[in-house]
């Protein structure tokens, strides 16, 4: 409790003193200013330090990208008395689709499937690939073809990202089935005789995307035939106009990113489909025939949209005079303007962009989320101790209005965040060179430092007798386990003895001017009873 | 204050009965006559002392058997009121008081034809023992201290918390441990030295009982009267009488050293409340024998006697001047009580925290009461 006091007592003690000597510091300060009839101080209006606050021309203002991101995906202009921050989305819609070289479909190419002979006949004509194959016995036992066709994009698929993508390929098929002679047709599980039969004849319809070197192509299609020449069908076996399984709409984007992405220019890629024809060797006098083999129709669609990369900058600037003079000072600084947006920002895309106040380089901490933008103008104001700091004296003031992408996304349209009526006013003070007080204040703080040390030692040391800083001392090592050092005391005996012989010290001078006496006497005798 | 005495003995053929009592008018039911004896003969021994609370006659008893197996088997019981306790009184004074009547029934017992005598004698010494126990309980500060010197419960207690705080539980044990006795009431025991200030007792946190800590030391010892050494340097009374007073001291304090018989010796002549008054009185003076101021009904006789033992005990000392022949009592030596700050205490506390053998926060505590009693 007396501990608490005491530290109280201190305290205010130490903050009454504080506030004493720096009142009279600041007094004293005040006090000289004042005498100089305040001529050395200046304080300015509130100077409104920019030029072309509405965007009404295209003077002053002036726009950069920053340098990260991609800068091509905004752009800034002045328009309607605006300055305006453009965040260039697009989508596309890419189409290939009819029969492999008619005129929707054209500069198809046929290739022989790698390692793979060709068929007996292949082409493509009016009504798309086509194939035939007869097999008796030959070494071409499973032969293969392919039809090629490069696709080059309008763009760099780089700075795209697609978002939908669709794939149907028509085929159909005609087989010899049961056959027109002893040695039978193509050859199907299900069948009756059947004489060494392993896996049967098919056929197998596919459709492969690839870069244009056809280096690791995905597979996105693909249909094997199972009952194609079933002896039930008769002489001949067909397969109807259909359409070939698609691996689904992911492996298709996969695949053209892949492709994408090999490609140097990121923009071309090559579509090829596909037909594989096996005939198993089944007796001596086997025969297969396929009459024919067509892919009649292939339509690709896929959708792009251009893709917002994070920390794409944009930013509307202006340069102004500097704050200059010798003795000056910012005080304060505010920053106005109005702000808007074409339409609501995509929050989902992107939650964290938003638009920045820089102030020679360096961002104020306060900024504006694009997703809190609407439609109508809206109002902001940068002030405050914190805001005020970014400016230097001496130094020109640039100010930047910065639209700052926080996230990569992919955007489907251009959005446009409009700025307006900036109006940036500064403060200051023009200190005319006075009476140089830094002496004074040096000595008083020095001063006042070292009353407060004092003040201090005394009270937590000083004041106090040397046995209780020893009790003092003891506590504060004994609640630390660290009273290791014995401490020097006088033992209860001592103390007893001095109380003793201080009571006795009252007969010493009795006892030495007896002995005095004595002595006199010994050395004098004659004088011993006159003097005594 | 004190009810007054009940003797009672324990004969074969009648079993307890008053033998005396004083003042005549005090009574005591033979139920509560019967608690006493057997708090007597159920206790450690049969002989030694009791405190017996007495409910229907609302007193507390101290009370002494002589034991069943004496040959004069009586109990001695000094009736108190239920607040009071022997303790204040000091164990020493109780146990001189009990000497004496036993001594005092001793003789009665063996000189039948004196017995009307020695019971008017014992009745005189019973009223003057209540009045001088009534002054024990208004005891000055120094004689509170020489009554912890004198009695032996609380010496043993003054140098157990010499070494190191205790507990009330461990303090208790410690004094039964070296005594041989229980001591049933340790509160009693410890009321003059929370009186007159040389302990603090606090709870310790973590504890379950209260802790003992010693503040201020004392000792007792003779010294110089200052006052009369004063008046002798400057001859008072008489240049003579001054010159041979100064000399008794200077002899007696040349070979002075305190000693602890001696220091009983004086602690009790300055309990006694008669002889303190005397010692206060000649503190400041010298007093010719004739004209030593007597309280109302005192005889010379009587001074006499208490003067002739503090004048054995060297305490008082006669001086006779030769011109005029008159006899001057002096204080020889004055009794000091000296109280003392216990500094040697923190660097046991240190040494016992170190060795573990006093705990952190009773530790704590002790320095933080050392540190507050300094300041005061």
């Amino acid at each position: 409790m007396r501990k608490t006091k005491n530290t109280k007592y201190l305290l205010v003690s130490i903050v009454f003193l504080i506030f004493l000597t720096q009142t009279n510091i600041s007094n004293h300060i005040l006090n000289s200013l004042e005498n100089n009839d305040q001529k050395e101080i200046h304080l300015s209006a509130q100077t409104q330090w920019l030029e072309n606050n509405d965007f009404s021309t295209q003077q002053n203002w002036f726009y950069t990208k920053g340098d990260q991101g991609d800068n091509s995906s905004v752009d800034a202009n002045i328009s309607s008395g605006m300055g305006n921050f453009h965040v260039l989305g697009e989508r596309s819609v890419f189409q290939l689709y009819g029969v492999p070289n008619s005129t929707d479909s054209p500069n198809w190419y046929e290739y022989a499937k790698p390692d793979y002979y060709l068929p007996d006949t292949t082409s493509i004509d009016s009504f798309g690939c086509y194939v035939s194959h007869s097999w008796n016995e030959r070494s071409n036992q499973f032969p293969g073809v392919h039809w090629r066709k490069n696709i080059s994009m309008p763009v760099d698929m780089s700075k795209y990202e697609i978002t939908s993508a669709d794939l149907d390929v028509v085929f159909n098929a005609s087989v010899v089935g049961q056959g027109d002679d002893s040695a039978g047709g193509v050859d199907v599980l299900g069948e009756s005789a059947l004489n060494q039969f392993g896996i049967g004849d098919f056929v197998t319809f596919y459709v492969l995307i690839s870069d244009i070197d056809f280096i690791n192509p995905y597979i996105v299609a693909f249909n094997r035939t199972v009952d194609l020449g079933v002896d039930s069908d008769g002489l001949t076996s067909i397969i109807n106009n259909s359409l070939l399984y698609i691996y689904g709409e992911s492996v298709l984007i996969t695949a053209l990113n892949s492709a994408f992405e090999k490609d140097p220019s990121h923009s071309n890629f090559t579509i090829t489909l596909g037909i594989d024809i096996y005939c198993e060797d089944n007796w001596g006098n086997d025969r297969d025939t396929f009459n024919y083999l067509r892919i009649k129709e292939c339509n690709l669609t896929f959708s792009y949209e251009r893709k917002i990369e994070k920390f794409t900058t944009v930013a509307w600037n202006q340069i102004g005079d500097a704050v200059s003079g010798e003795n000056v000072q910012i005080t304060n600084a505010i920053c106005y303007f109005n702000y808007s947006i074409s339409e609501a920002w995509p929050y989902d895309l992107s939650p964290f962009s938003e638009i920045r106040i820089l102030i020679n380089d360096n961002p104020y901490r306060e900024t504006i989320q694009l997703s809190s933008l609407t439609t109508s103008l809206q109002h902001i104001r940068f002030e405050g101790v914190d805001f005020a700091s970014l400016f230097r004296e001496g130094v020109n003031i640039s100010i930047s209005i910065q639209t700052y992408i926080a996230n990569t996304f992919g955007l489907n349209r251009t959005i446009t965040i409009s700025i307006d009526d900036i109006y940036l006013y500064i403060s200051y003070i023009y200190v005319k060179p006075g009476t140089d007080l830094s002496l004074l204040v040096i000595g008083l703080t020095v001063g006042i430092i070292s009353i407060v040390i004092a003040f201090s030692l005394y009270q937590f040391h000083f004041k106090y007798p040397p046995l209780v800083r020893k009790i003092r001392k003891l506590k504060k090592r004994v609640s630390k386990g660290k009273a290791k050092k014995p401490i020097l005391v006088n033992n209860r005996e001592d103390i007893i003895k001095n109380s003793l012989y201080e009571r006795k010290n009252i007969l010493i001078f009795e006892t030495i001017q007896q002995e005095q006496i004595e002595k006199k006497i010994e050395k004098n005798p004659i004088k011993k009873e006159g003097e005594i | 204050m004190p009810h007054g005495y009940i003797i009672t003995e324990w004969t074969e053929d009648q079993g307890l009965v008053v033998k005396l009592s004083y003042p005549e008018d005090l009574e005591i039911d033979l139920d509560d006559m019967m608690r006493i004896f057997y708090a007597h003969i159920t206790g450690a021994g049969a002989a030694g002392n009791v405190l017996v609370r007495l409910e229907k006659a609302r007193s507390n008893v101290s009370s002494y058997f002589t034991g069943m197996e004496s040959d004069m088997p009586i109990m001695i019981n000094l009736m108190l009121e239920l607040g009071e306790d022997p303790e204040m009184f000091g164990e020493a004074v109780l146990k001189e008081i009990n000497e004496d009547l036993v001594k005092y029934l001793r003789q009665m017992s063996t000189n039948i034809s004196q017995s009307y005598e020695i019971v008017k004698t014992i009745k005189l010494y019973l009223r003057n023992t209540l009045i001088l126990l009534d002054r024990l309980k208004n005891l000055s500060k120094e004689q509170r201290l020489a009554q912890i010197y004198t009695s032996e419960k609380a010496r043993t207690i003054l140098e157990a918390l010499q070494e190191r705080s205790l507990s009330r539980r461990e303090l208790q044990g410690i004094i039964e441990e070296k005594l041989q006795k229980i001591i049933p009431n340790i509160e009693y025991v410890l009321d003059p030295f929370i009186k007159t200030g040389l302990l603090m007792q606090d709870w310790v946190e973590g504890d379950t009982d209260i802790t003992l800590f010693l503040l201020t030391d004392f000792t007792i010892f003779r010294s110089p009267v200052s006052k009369l050494i004063e008046d002798a340097k400057k001859n008072i009374p008489t240049p003579e009488v001054a010159s041979k007073y100064l000399e008794e001291v200077t002899q007696f304090f040349t070979n002075y050293k305190p000693t602890f018989e001696d220091n009983l010796k004086i602690a009790r002549n300055l309990m006694n409340p008669d002889n303190y008054d005397y010692i206060t009185l000649f503190r400041e003076r010298g007093y010719p024998i004739n004209k030593i101021p007597k309280g109302p009904g005192e005889s010379l006789d009587q001074i006499g006697g208490l003067l002739k033992g503090m004048e054995d005990d060297q305490i008082l000392k006669v001086i006779k001047d030769s011109n005029n022949d008159t006899i001057w009592v002096f204080l020889l030596t004055d009794i000091v009580v000296q109280t003392f700050y216990p500094e040697y205490l923190i660097e046991k506390i240190r040494k016992d925290r170190m060795e573990g053998k006093l705990n952190k926060n009773v530790a704590i505590k002790h320095l933080e009461f050392l540190e507050a009693a300094y300041k005061k």
